[in-house]
C-alpha cells in the first residue's frame, strides 16, 4: 500500500522532471489586463467546440465505414441503430459550423481591435493557418457524408484543380485517386479528415495557445495608445502588473459562462434539428435532388456561379492564395500604430465590405435556381417526339445528352436543370460549326467538353440538336438548320478530316473566346 | 426539457454568480438534458427511407426504372433513346446474369452506365437482383410473339461473313436505311420518303456495341417501326419482303454493319470509344 507521500513524491519527480506545474500555474495565474472582458470569448469558445469535434469525431470514426459502397449506410445505421447515435452525429455536425462561426467572430474581433500588431504578429499568422486548417476540415466532412452534395462539393473542388494550368489533370487524380470521383476519393478525404487536418489543427492551436501566453492577452484597444514597438512591452507588462488580475478566475469565469452556454444552445440545436443529411443520393425513390455546399461554402457555389466565365480561372486559381498570404502578411504591413477602430477606418470599410459580400453571396447561393438537377440524365426520359423520325446516330446524340449529364443543367421539354438555355429550339439559334464548337468549348458557365467526348460523340451531340427546331421554328440565323457539307459528302472524302482540323484549330482558342 | 434549460441564462447572468455556483449550474443542466434526453428529441431523424416496397415488385421495379433507366430507355421502358426492355420476348432471352452485369457495371466503352458497386449512389446486388425479377414481372409476361425468331440475345456461332452481310442488308434493310447519313432537311425530321436513318454511319457505329447491333437486328424496336428477326422488311424496289433473317443473317448483317465502323482513314479516333 502507498502512502500520500508515496503521490506526492511521484508527482513531485514528474514535476521535477517536466516542469509542468510551473507552466500550468503560469497558465492559470498570469495576469491579464483588467479591461479584457466579453470581447474575449470567442477564442476559447472555438477551442471548446474543436473539442467536442475532437470527441465526438473520435467516436464517430469507430462507427463509420470510409468505404464507397458502405459509407452511406453506415450513417443510417449510426442514426439509426445506435443509442442517441444520431444525436452524435448531430452535434459533431453543428459544432463544425458553430467552431467556423466562432472562429470568424474571434478573427473579426481581432483584426477590428488590431491586436495582430506588435508583439502578436505570429499569434495572428499561426491563427489565419488555423482558420485553413479549419475550414479545410467543415469542407472534408461534408464529403464524409457520400451523398449528393458531398458529390456536389467534390464537383466544385475537382473544378478548381482541373483549371490549375499545365498540371491540373494530374492534379485532378491526386484529388480524387482517379479520373473520376470514386471510392480511392473517399479514402483519400477520410485520411485528410481524421489525420492530417486534425493532427495539423492540434498542432496549430498548442503553437497559437503558447504564443498567446508569450505575448500576453491585450488590452482594449484605446483612442490616443498607439502601439510603438520600441516601448509597448515595457508599458503594457507595467500596466497589467498594475491594475491586472489572475488569469483564473477572473477572466477565465467569462469564458467559462460562455462556454457553458455556447454548449447548452449547441446540445439544444443538435437536438431539435438533428444530424445534417445525409442527403438522398442512394434513395430510389426521390427524383428532384437540388445538392448545395453546407452553408459556410454556399458563398463560394455563388461565386462560382455568377462570375463571368473568363475572370473565373484566374479568380479561382489567384484569388484565395493571394487573400490567405495578404491575411497572414496584415500584421507586417502595419506592425505599429492606432488599434482602436475608430482611428483605423480603412479597414473597418474593408471588414464591412467583406462581410456584406459573403453574406450577399451566401443568400444568393441559398435561393438561386443554378444548381444543377443531378438525376436528370438517368430520371428524365427524351420527350417521345424528339425521339420519333429521328435517325440512329441522332438517337445516340439523345442518349449523349443524358449520358453526359447535359440535362443535369439543360432542359429539353420543360425538363432538365435551368443553369443554361432550354435546348428545345437551339438548332433555330445555332449553325452546326456553332453547335460543336459550344460543345466543344463550353464557355459562359459550360464546361467545355472537347477533352472528354469523342469525335463520334460529339458528332452524334450535334446531329441530335439540330434537330431541335422547337417544332418546326424558322432559322433564326443564317447558317442555322442548313446541309451539313461535313455530313452530306460521301464517307470517302474524310469529311472527318475537315471537322477535326477545324476543332483543332479552335481547341487553341479556348481562352481567346 | 427545452424550457428548463432556457431557463439557465437569467440566473448565468447574474452578477453575483460566483464560478463555483456557475460551474454547478452548468453541470446540473447537462445532467438532466443528459438524463431527459431520450431517443424521441425532435431532431431525431425519420427513419431513413429505405424502399418501403421492394423493387421485385411491379410498383417498386417502376419507381426505380422511372430514377435510373427512364432517361435512356424511355419512361414506361419503350420510346425512349435507347433500346425498349418493354419487350417480353428480349427480357426472356437475355440471360439473367448477363442481364445484372450489365446493370451492374455498365457495358463498357459504351454509354450504358454501371448502377451498382462502387457507383455514386450504387445499389446493392440483392437490389439489382430484385429489381431483374420486377423488370420480369413487369414486362416480361406480355403476348408472345415471334419476333426474334426464338434465336439467342447472345451469338452462339463463330463471326459472321462480311460480304454476305452485305447482300443481305441490301436485300432486305437498305430500302429503310440509306446508305449514308442524310442531313435532316428541314431540321427536325428526316426527309418523307425515308423511313429511317443510316445505320452505315461510322461515327453511329463507333458508339454502339456489336452485341447492341445484334440485340436491335434479333428483336428490333417495334415502338419506332423497326422490324425483328421475322420481318417483314422491304426490299430494294421498296416491296415488302416477308423472308425472316437466318441466324446466320444476322450474324453476317453483324460483321458487315461492323466493317464499316472504321471506313473513314483512321486517325485516333479508332481508340476513342472510350466514353
Ligand atoms: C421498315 C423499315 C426498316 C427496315 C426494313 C429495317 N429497319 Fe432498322 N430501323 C428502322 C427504324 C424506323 C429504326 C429506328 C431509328 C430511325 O428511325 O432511324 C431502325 C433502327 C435500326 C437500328 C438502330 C437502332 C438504335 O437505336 O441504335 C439498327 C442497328 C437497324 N435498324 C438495323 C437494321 C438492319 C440490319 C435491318 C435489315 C435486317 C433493318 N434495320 C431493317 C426501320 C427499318
Ligand atoms: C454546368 C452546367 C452545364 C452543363 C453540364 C452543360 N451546359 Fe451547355 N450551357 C450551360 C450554360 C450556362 C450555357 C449558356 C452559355 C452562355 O451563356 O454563353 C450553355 C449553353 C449551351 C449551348 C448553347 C445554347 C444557346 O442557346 O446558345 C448548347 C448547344 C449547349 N450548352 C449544349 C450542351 C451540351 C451538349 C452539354 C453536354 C455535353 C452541355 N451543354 C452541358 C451550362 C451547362
Ligand atoms: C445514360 C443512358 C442510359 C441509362 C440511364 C441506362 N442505359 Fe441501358 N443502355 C444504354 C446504352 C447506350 C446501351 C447500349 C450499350 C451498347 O452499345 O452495348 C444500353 C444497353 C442496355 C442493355 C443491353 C441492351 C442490349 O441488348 O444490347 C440493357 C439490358 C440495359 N441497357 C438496361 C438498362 C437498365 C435496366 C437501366 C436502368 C437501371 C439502364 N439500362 C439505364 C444507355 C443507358
Amino acid at each position: 500500500m502507498k502512502s500520500p507521500g508515496a503521490i506526492e513524491r511521484t508527482l513531485g519527480w514528474v514535476d521535477d522532471r517536466t516542469g509542468l506545474v510551473a507552466v500550468t500555474e503560469h497558465a492559470m495565474f498570469h495576469k491579464v489586463p483588467r479591461s479584457a472582458k466579453w470581447w474575449y470569448v470567442f477564442g476559447s469558445a472555438t477551442l471548446m467546440f474543436f473539442i467536442v469535434q475532437l470527441v465526438t469525431g473520435v467516436l464517430l470514426t469507430t462507427l463509420f465505414v470510409p468505404s464507397a459502397a458502405e459509407a452511406y449506410q453506415s450513417l443510417v445505421y449510426i442514426d439509426e441503430k445506435i443509442p442517441m447515435g444520431w444525436m452524435l452525429r448531430a452535434l459533431h455536425g453543428w459544432s463544425s459550423n458553430a467552431m467556423c462561426i466562432m472562429m470568424l467572430i474571434h478573427m473579426t474581433q481581432i483584426f477590428l481591435h488590431g491586436t495582430y500588431k506588435f508583439p502578436r504578429e505570429l499569434t495572428w499568422v499561426a491563427g489565419v493557418a488555423l482558420c485553413v486548417t479549419t475550414l479545410g476540415l467543415a469542407f472534408t466532412g461534408q464529403i464524409m457524408r457520400w451523398d449528393a452534395n458531398a458529390y456536389w462539393g467534390l464537383g466544385i473542388g475537382a473544378a478548381i484543380v482541373d483549371r490549375v494550368p499545365f498540371a491540373g489533370n494530374w492534379l485532378r487524380s491526386v484529388v480524387l485517386g482517379g479520373p473520376d470521383i470514386s471510392g480511392a476519393t473517399l479514402s483519400r478525404f477520410f485520411a485528410l479528415h481524421v489525420f492530417v487536418l486534425p493532427g495539423t489543427a492540434i498542432g496549430l492551436i498548442g503553437l497559437h495557445l503558447i504564443l498567446v501566453l508569450k505575448g500576453g492577452i491585450s488590452e482594449m484597444p484605446k483612442v490616443g495608445q498607439p502601439i510603438e514597438p520600441e516601448t509597448y512591452r515595457k508599458e503594457y507588462e507595467s500596466r497589467v502588473k498594475k491594475t491586472g488580475v489572475p488569469f483564473f478566475p477572473d477572466a477565465a469565469r467569462r469564458d467559462m459562462v460562455f462556454c457553458g452556454a455556447a454548449l447548452i444552445g449547441l446540445i439544444g440545436l443538435a437536438a431539435w434539428y438533428g444530424p445534417f443529411g445525409p442527403g438522398p443520393v442512394p434513395n430510389p425513390t426521390i427524383i428532384e435532388v437540388a445538392p448545395r455546399p453546407d452553408g459556410l461554402f454556399l458563398w463560394l457555389f455563388a461565386v462560382l456561379a455568377l462570375l463571368p466565365p473568363y475572370t473565373e480561372t484566374f479568380l479561382i486559381l489567384v484569388g484565395p492564395p493571394v487573400g490567405i498570404a495578404f491575411l497572414a502578411a496584415l500584421p507586417f504591413i502595419s506592425p505599429r500604430g492606432e488599434r482602436a477602430p475608430s482611428r483605423r477606418p480603412i479597414s473597418v470599410i474593408i471588414l464591412c465590405i467583406i462581410v456584406t459580400a459573403l453574406a450577399v453571396l451566401t443568400w444568393l447561393g441559398e435561393t438561386s435556381p443554378w444548381s444543377p438537377v443531378m438525376k436528370a440524365w438517368t430520371s428524365i426520359p427524351t420527350p417521345i417526339e424528339y425521339v420519333r423520325d429521328r435517325s440512329p446516330l441522332e438517337l445516340q446524340g439523345a442518349i449523349q445528352l443524358q449520358y453526359a449529364q447535359c440535362r443535369n443543367c439543360h432542359s429539353i421539354g420543360g425538363e432538365g436543370g435551368k443553369r443554361g438555355p432550354a435546348l428545345d429550339d437551339v438548332a433555330t439559334r445555332l449553325s452546326w460549326d456553332q453547335l460543336v464548337r459550344q460543345i466543344q468549348q463550353g464557355g459562359g458557365n459550360m464546361p467545355a467538353y472537347g477533352k472528354s467526348l469523342s469525335s463520334a460523340e460529339t458528332e452524334a451531340l450535334a446531329a441530335f440538336l439540330s434537330t431541335l427546331d422547337g417544332g418546326h421554328l424558322p432559322a433564326r440565323i443564317p447558317g442555322a438548320m442548313e446541309h451539313q457539307p461535313g455530313r452530306d459528302q460521301s464517307p470517302t472524302a474524310d469529311p472527318r478530316a475537315e471537322i477535326d482540323a477545324e476543332t483543332d484549330a479552335n481547341s487553341d482558342t479556348v481562352a481567346a473566346r | 426539457m427545452n424550457r428548463s434549460d432556457s431557463s439557465h441564462p437569467h440566473q448565468l447572468h447574474h452578477p453575483r454568480a460566483s464560478a463555483s455556483k456557475v460551474f454547478r449550474l452548468l453541470i446540473a443542466a447537462s445532467l438532466t438534458g443528459g438524463v431527459v434526453a431520450c431517443d424521441d428529441l425532435p431532431g431525431k431523424p425519420p427513419p431513413n427511407p429505405a424502399p418501403v416496397i421492394s423493387v421485385a415488385t411491379t410498383a417498386g421495379f417502376e419507381g426505380m426504372w422511372a430514377e435510373r433507366c427512364s432517361g435512356c430507355h424511355g419512361a414506361d421502358g419503350q420510346l425512349g433513346a435507347g433500346l425498349p426492355m418493354r419487350n417480353a420476348e428480349y427480357l426472356n432471352a437475355v440471360p439473367d446474369d448477363d442481364m445484372f452485369s450489365m446493370i451492374r457495371n455498365g457495358v463498357p466503352s459504351s454509354r450504358m452506365p454501371g448502377f451498382g458497386g462502387d457507383a455514386i449512389g450504387g445499389v446493392s446486388d440483392e437490389i439489382i437482383r430484385d429489381f431483374i425479377k420486377g423488370m420480369h414481372l413487369t414486362w416480361g409476361e406480355g403476348e408472345a410473339s415471334d419476333d426474334s425468331r426464338g434465336f439467342p440475345w447472345r451469338s452462339t456461332g463463330t463471326g459472321g461473313d462480311v460480304a454476305s452481310g452485305a447482300t443481305v442488308f441490301a436485300a432486305k434493310c437498305a430500302a429503310c436505311h440509306p446508305g449514308e447519313q442524310v442531313a435532316p432537311t428541314q431540321a427536325g425530321t428526316m426527309p418523307d420518303q425515308l423511313i429511317a436513318g443510316s445505320v452505315t454511319d461510322p461515327f453511329y457505329l463507333r458508339l454502339i456495341s456489336d452485341q447492341h447491333l445484334r440485340s436491335n437486328i434479333v428483336f428490333g424496336r417495334k415502338d419506332l417501326g423497326m422490324p425483328g428477326a421475322a420481318g417483314p422488311f422491304r426490299g430494294p424496289d421498296g416491296g415488302e419482303v416477308t423472308t425472316p433473317l437466318t441466324a446466320t443473317d444476322v450474324a453476317d448483317l453483324v460483321a458487315f454493319l461492323a466493317s464499316k465502323r472504321n471506313t473513314w482513314p483512321s486517325g485516333p479516333e479508332v481508340e476513342d470509344g472510350e466514353p
